[in-house]
């Protein structure tokens, strides 16, 4: 495909874009990953008038500096494709931060397509621009829209359908800027540097400025040639001696500058006011708040969830009897109690997962999830944490793999390991069908009791371990500092969409490793014969630790198959006993089969996203390790307790 | 000059930010502008408003923005 016809979507974080991608490009999207690294990329296709497009969602930035993954990930996009369109996405009440980064654009020689987005939200607060003249000074085409409202979505694909992308305007800085960018760029062209390839073909000016603000990327392709750094850092030096400050924020300054006078007669300001945050992240009475909103939240998720568990129930139910009857006897062992066991075991509980996601995306989208962080994060910085691993845990109850990749915007490295290593421990979607499962089987009149009690032993150990790790690692803790986007009215198309972007997974997982690791079992539990097993053989070498926590073989085996899905604990359960699991199991044994199976080894994903992230052999080896040994020792010391106590 | 933790709600004019400089430049707080102090409590954290968007700070972050 022509690079022209691939559309990049480049914005700050909460101007909307995502919103906007899905009206571009409707439901033809596919997700993956960035080369190398587990943040996500999206992209999308459309047509206008018989041309096909790609659209390419990029990470929400502030700036272009490359100096978080997020940056990187944008701005190596950028340099290496430089012949593609791009649409830079501007949240109009923001405009003059939103600038900063059109400024960056136009320096790095892309003239994109401004999309003032959020339009009808500025002109609601009485802020108006006059897009011809904002046109007309950037020498760019600029479209309003609003992605919640569907403004403006015809305009710009037929913007992008005319749209022949022109030398960009140059942006003029003040003269003692402008006069030491001339003499780099002088150096730059009249000495022989063995740069890449990319770097060869970006605009001089833009390395020129990029030098100046210490770019550690554009610093490090001119590492080889220290006399010409130095160069640079005596240039900045004499600079610095005539503004009387750095460099760096002199340049910052100048674009704000910049903003300023582009601005000048476009726009028509106005301030918001709306002051609810004041009593939502009060100390008290945003607590308040959040205890009602996780109440709620949770009577919804479990009150509604559970009619659509017991409709499924019986499906599986009715299913099952008839297969019975119609398949012969050969097949029906490992289809009925093998493969719709299993599975359906697990799928009982898609509703509530469901519902999980539904919520976290709703709380997302309003705004309110931001709050959380900013109301959080004097506790959490007691015990090792910022307010922003807030958003990675409470992920967390929906799916670790994702909570994971989420904690990519905790800049201090030392709390994003923290939260990195912890963070597995919170009981995800898969765990609460664990929970559930037991609850059904053996709590059913103290279910919310059962469940609660699990989560606060989980807790309490998830603060004890991140209290500890917080004290033995170096590194500094970060002070914190968030936006907190304006309070939106969801976006039902956008959650309906991010809902179901989660939740497919967890169905894919039900008819991919569930169903296999279901056949598997249940073969490995039948043969050679049903009482000489090979499951019995691995099990009973587990049994001999296993056995100081009540757990005999069989808990013990379906534990290894949990490492694959935790899942299949249930599946396996389902398998083993067919008939009546509350007779040969006591309610504390499985108190504690669900505590360790909660806390255990995260699953096989988890693993490889930890790995992924911490691009680090012995931080995910500590994670397994301490995982096991937590879940072994807490196993041991309640299952001791209990008994000692009479249960 | 003071810091924004010592600080009544209100708008003032930063006159300088100290560490954390970035992270304050991409949000737009820089010296020259005008901030809002919308509230702030005993503990956690303080919240202001820049041009028109709103920004949570920790303590510490607020004591490194001096404004007058």
């Amino acid at each position: 495909m022509d690079e022209k016809n691939i559309i990049a979507l480049l914005g700050q974080p909460n101007v909307g874009k995502t919103t906007l991608f899905n009206h571009l490009t409707g439901m033809k999207q596919r997700i993956g990953n960035w080369p190398g690294v587990t943040v996500e990329k999206k992209e999308g296709f459309f047509k206008k008038n018989s041309e096909s497009y790609i659209v390419v969602d990029l990470p929400g930035i502030y700036s272009l500096m490359s100096d978080s993954i997020d940056q990187k990930i944008a701005r190596d996009y950028l340099i290496e494709n430089n012949e593609i369109t791009v649409i830079d996405v501007i949240d109009t009440p923001n405009i003059n931060r939103n600038l900063y980064l059109t400024i960056q654009l136009l320096d790095l020689g892309i003239s994109p397509i401004l999309c003032l987005n959020l339009i009808d939200e500025a002109e609601k607060f009485g802020i108006f621009i006059n897009d011809q003249k904002l046109s007309e000074k950037l020498g760019v085409p600029v479209i309003r829209t609003s992605g919640r409202h569907k403004i403006g979505i015809d305009n710009l694909k037929e913007t992008i359908y005319k749209y022949k992308a022109g030398e960009p305007v140059k942006i003029t800085y003040s003269p003692l800027l402008e006069e030491n960018i001339e003499k780099i760029i002088n150096k730059l062209e009249n000495t022989q540097y063995n740069i890449s390839e990319t770097y060869e073909r970006l605009p001089k000016r833009w390395i020129a400025i990029s030098l100046l603000e210490k770019d550690p990327d554009v610093v490090n392709e001119f590492s080889k040639y220290p006399e010409f750094i130095k160069y640079v850092k005596d240039m900045k030096l004499e600079i610095e001696d005539e503004i009387k400050h750095d460099v760096e924020s002199y340049i910052v300054e100048q674009r704000y500058k910049k903003c300023d006078e582009i601005l000048a007669g476009v726009m028509v300001n106005s301030e918001l006011y709306e002051d609810i945050d004041t009593i939502v992240i009060h100390p008290i009475y945003g607590f308040m708040i959040f205890a009602v909103v996780l109440y709620t939240m949770y009577n919804f998720v479990f009150g509604v969830g559970d009619i659509f568990a017991g409709f499924i129930g019986t499906f599986f139910e009715i299913l099952g009897n008839y297969l019975m009857t119609i398949l012969p006897q050969s097949l029906s062992g490992v289809i009925v109690d093998g493969l719709l066991a299993g599975v359906g075991g697990v799928l009982e509980f898609f509703p509530i997962v469901f519902l999980i996601m539904f919520s976290l995306s709703i709380l997302e989208d309003t705004g309110y999830l931001s709050r959380v962080t900013a109301l959080t994060h004097s506790i959490m910085s007691k015990i090792g944490l910022s307010g922003k691993s807030f958003i990675p845990l409470i992920t967390g109850f929906g799916c670790s793999v994702p909570a994971l990749m989420g904690t990519r915007f905790i800049s201090s490295h030392k709390e994003r390991l923290i939260t990195l290593l912890v963070t597995p421990l919170v009981p995800c979607s898969a765990r609460f069908v664990i929970i559930g499962f037991f609850a059904s089987f053996f709590f059913i009149e103290h279910a919310a009791l059962f469940t609660l009690s699990i989560l606060a032993i989980t807790f309490a150990l998830l603060f004890l371990v991140s209290y500890v790790l917080s004290k033995f690692m170096k590194g500094e803790s970060e002070e914190y500092i968030f936006e907190l986007p304006p309070y939106r009215i969801p976006d039902w198309d956008n959650i309906i969409k991010m809902t179901w972007e989660k939740s497919k997974e967890f169905l894919k997982k039900a008819g991919t490793v569930i169903a296999a690791g279901s056949i598997l079992f249940y073969g490995l539990v039948n043969y050679p014969s049903p009482d000489a097993n090979y499951a019995a053989v691995v099990g009973k070498i587990l049994e001999h630790v296993t056995i100081y926590m009540g757990l005999d073989w069989r808990a013990a085996i379906s534990l290894v198959f949990g490492i694959f899905a935790k899942e299949l604990v249930v599946s396996s359960f389902s398998i083993l006993y067919p008939e009546n699991i509350s007779a040969a199991f006591s309610p504390l044994k499985a108190f504690v089969l669900t505590l360790v199976s909660v806390l255990y080894i995260p699953c096989l994903a988890t693993l490889a996203t930890l790995y992924l992230e911490t691009r680090s052999l012995k931080w995910t080896a500590f994670g397994i390790g301490y995982n096991l040994a937590l879940a072994t020792v807490v196993g041991i010391i309640t299952y001791n307790l209990g008994t000692l106590l009479g249960f | 000059m003071e810091n924004l933790l010592l600080k009544d709600p209100g708008s003032y004019m930063v006159v300088k930010v100290e560490g954390h400089c970035r992270k304050f430049y991409e949000l737009g707080i820089l010296p020259g502008c005008k901030i809002t102090l919308i509230s702030r409590t005993n503990r956690g954290p303080v919240l202001i408003r820049v041009g028109n968007s709103k920004v949570a700070l920790g303590r510490g972050m607020a004591e490194s923005i001096f404004v007058e």
